[in-house]
C-alpha cells in the first residue's frame, strides 16, 4: 500500500475530519482503511470470517478509543496496524496456534506458467508464509504485501529498525527454502 | 517438469505478492457502524440499571427513613414541649 504524499495528506484531513464530527465521518474512515487491515488481518490469520470479525472489532475499538490517538505522534493507519496486530495476536491465542493454513485460493492465476505448476508454487508459498513465526510473518506482510516503510513497521512492532531488517530477511530466506523442493524437480 | 519451460520463480513470486494485496474486500463500514451503536445502546442501560440499583441500597433508604420519621414526629415533640410548660 504505497501512498504518495497528496495520498497521506488525504487521509490526514480524513481523520481531522472525523475527530472533529460525529459517526457519518466513520463510514468515510472506515471504507478508506477497511481494504489494508482486512488484508493484514487475513494474511496472518489465513481465514476470511475470522479476518473480517479482527477488521470489525479493530474499526470499533479505534472509535471507542479514539481520544487515544494522537495525529502527531503516528499516522493513523500505523494506529490501526497496531490495533489490528494485536487482535491478531488475541484471535491466535484463543485457538492456541501459532501457524494457521490459508483457505483456498480464489484469486486469479496469472499466464506463463501451466496450472498445475502456478497452483503448486503459490501452495508452496502459502504454506511457507504460514509456517513463518509470528513476528517474521507480520513484518513479511507489512512490507513485501502491504508495502510499508521500515520505520512504521518499526513503530507497529515496536522494536527498532534493524530487528525489522533482520526479520524480513529471515523470512525470505525461510520462503526461498520452501520453494527450492520445486526448484530442484525441474 | 516436462512441457513448456515455466515462468521465472521471481515473476511468480511478484504475481503471488500482487494477488495477495488484491484480494476481495468486504464492506465493513456497515457492521462496523451498527456494532457501535450497539455497544452506545448497551452501555446507557448499564446506567440506568446502576442508577436504579444505587437507589435502592440501604443507606440512602435509611436516610429517607430517618427524613420521613423527623418530620412525623415534629408534631408530637411540640405537644410534650407544650405539656411541659402548663406542668410547670
Amino acid at each position: 500500500m504505497l501512498l504518495d504524499d497528496d495520498a497521506k495528506d488525504d487521509d490526514a484531513k480524513l481523520v481531522r475530519q472525523w475527530l472533529a464530527g460525529d459517526m457519518a465521518d466513520y463510514e468515510a474512515v472506515v471504507a478508506r482503511f477497511q481494504a489494508p487491515i482486512f488484508r493484514f488481518a487475513y494474511n496472518l490469520l489465513g481465514d476470511r470470517e475470522e479476518a473480517e470479525d479482527v477488521a470489525q472489532e479493530v474499526f470499533v475499538a479505534a472509535y471507542r478509543h479514539r481520544e487515544q490517538f494522537d495525529p502527531r505522534r503516528a499516522r493513523f493507519s500505523t494506529w490501526l496496524f497496531t490495533i489490528a496486530r494485536h487482535r491478531c495476536i488475541n484471535s491466535l491465542k484463543k485457538k492456541k496456534l501459532d501457524t494457521v493454513a490459508f483457505d483456498e485460493f480464489t484469486a486469479d492465476r496469472p499466464p506463463g506458467l501451466r496450472v498445475e505448476e502456478r497452483t503448486a508454487f503459490w501452495e508452496s508459498l502459502d504454506r511457507a508464509l504460514a509456517a513463518l513465526p509470528w513476528e517474521q510473518r507480520t513484518v513479511f506482510v507489512l512490507a513485501e504485501i502491504e508495502q510499508l516503510a521500515y520505520a512504521e513497521i518499526a513503530e507497529i512492532e515496536k522494536t527498532s529498525l534493524g530487528t525489522i531488517k533482520s526479520r524480513l530477511h529471515r523470512a525470505k530466506r525461510a520462503l526461498r527454502a520452501a520453494l527450492e523442493p520445486m526448484g530442484r524437480a525441474r | 517438469m516436462m512441457g513448456e519451460r515455466p515462468e521465472s520463480d521471481s515473476s511468480s513470486y511478484e504475481s503471488w505478492l500482487d494477488a495477495k494485496r488484491n484480494l476481495e474486500t468486504p464492506a465493513l463500514a456497515p457492521r462496523v457502524l451498527q456494532a457501535i451503536q450497539q455497544g452506545e445502546q448497551q452501555a446507557s442501560q448499564r446506567q440506568f440499571l446502576l442508577l436504579l440499583w444505587r437507589l435502592k441500597r440501604p443507606v440512602l433508604g435509611s436516610l429517607a427513613c430517618l427524613a420521613a420519621f423527623t418530620v412525623g414526629s415534629a408534631p408530637f415533640v411540640y405537644l410534650a414541649y407544650v405539656a411541659k410548660l402548663f406542668a410547670y
